[in-house]
């Protein structure tokens, strides 16, 4: 998976390099900004932390 | 040419066989053996429980920081809001229905350095970034306490950094203030303890004597919020009692004047 994302992105090593710096901030981001606060919700240690359902 | 055709069917002769391995070994593979195949799968399935590990310690730094910057950015917002709040709250009368979701007053633990804007009600939606007061619907007899007033002001909160975390900290004599569009008043907390989430009556108006809970004679304070952290299993209570009511006219209690320039600062934005 890895070698192939090295093997897919072109030029020399130092252009990979910060290709993938690139692509790992990315992906990083979109996850923080994005991905976890939708999903945050429905992690069950957040749920329920008072004990009147739906009041 | 005749080099690389050689190789080849020396390969070939070798068969596939495990024997043939370990003196292939140092030659560049140019077939797909079975052993490159099963080295592939190992190898895929290895990245794949990296990635996820990472992914999941990622998650947990979200949920450790990223929550605290967006719980702190909100609560800007709801400082903003909390002045007009309460002068709506004027012009509608004291009786009228809060609006769920919107400011309700300010709570400040001078002893953990924290403070926040409190809403009203305790769903999911509405406590997300703050504690939250309950309302007519989630306490017994369908009348909830306003701050300062015989009775018990329940506040909850979720067990994240930036809210409730440090909650255990507290102990008996600490001091809780509750400001409203009128007074500051002062608690002192005289009760922690753990319950199971289904002891509603921690949030009655006499969480201690179920007989008084038409006529309440103490003014409490009670906050709830999860137990033990990042788990929902029990809730953690903590009770107070009120002690002083101060007049907005006479300043801020000393007991959290050294809280007052950021109040100010988001009071006057």
């Amino acid at each position: 998976m890895y070698g192939l994302i090295w093997r897919v992105l072109p030029g020399p090593w130092p252009v990979k390099l910060l290709l993938t710096l690139v692509l790992v901030a990315a992906v990083a981001a979109g996850l923080w900004f994005y991905v976890f606060p939708a999903i945050d919700p429905y992690m069950p240690f957040n749920d329920g932390a008072v004990e009147v359902e739906g009041g | 040419m005749v080099y690389t055709s050689e190789r080849h069917s020396h390969r070939g002769s070798r068969g596939r066989g495990s024997r043939g391995r370990r003196r292939r070994h140092p030659e560049p593979p140019r077939e797909r053996t079975g052993g490159d195949i099963a080295r592939g799968i190992v190898r895929g399935f290895g990245e794949l429980l990296f990635t996820a590990g990472l992914l999941m310690l990622f998650f947990a730094a979200y949920e450790v920081y990223g929550k605290q910057f967006e719980t702190d950015r909100e609560q800007d917002q709801l400082a903003q809001g909390l002045e007009d709040q309460w002068e709506q709250q004027e012009v509608r009368g004291p009786d009228s229905e809060p609006l769920p979701g919107s400011a309700n007053s300010r709570l400040y633990i001078p002893d953990l350095d924290l403070q926040w804007v409190v809403v009203n009600g305790v769903s999911q939606e509405d406590i997300r970034y703050s504690p939250g007061h309950y309302g007519d619907d989630a306490v017994s007899g369908g009348d909830a306490t306003a701050a300062g007033q015989p009775g018990n002001y329940a506040v909850a909160g979720h067990r994240t950094p930036g809210i409730f975390w440090d909650l255990d900290l507290l102990e008996n004599g600490d001091q809780i203030v509750v400001e409203d569009a009128e007074n500051f008043y002062t608690y002192e907390v005289i009760e922690e303890r753990t319950v199971t989430p289904d002891q509603v009556e921690v949030v009655d108006p006499d969480p201690f004597n179920a007989e008084n809970n038409e006529d309440p004679q103490r003014s409490l304070l009670t906050l709830t919020t999860c137990a033990p952290r990042l788990n929902n299993t029990h809730r953690l209570i903590i009770h107070a009692e009120l002690t002083d009511t101060r007049p907005k006219d006479e300043g801020m209690p000393e007991n959290i004047a050294d809280m007052a320039p950021e109040t100010q600062a988001a009071a006057g934005e």
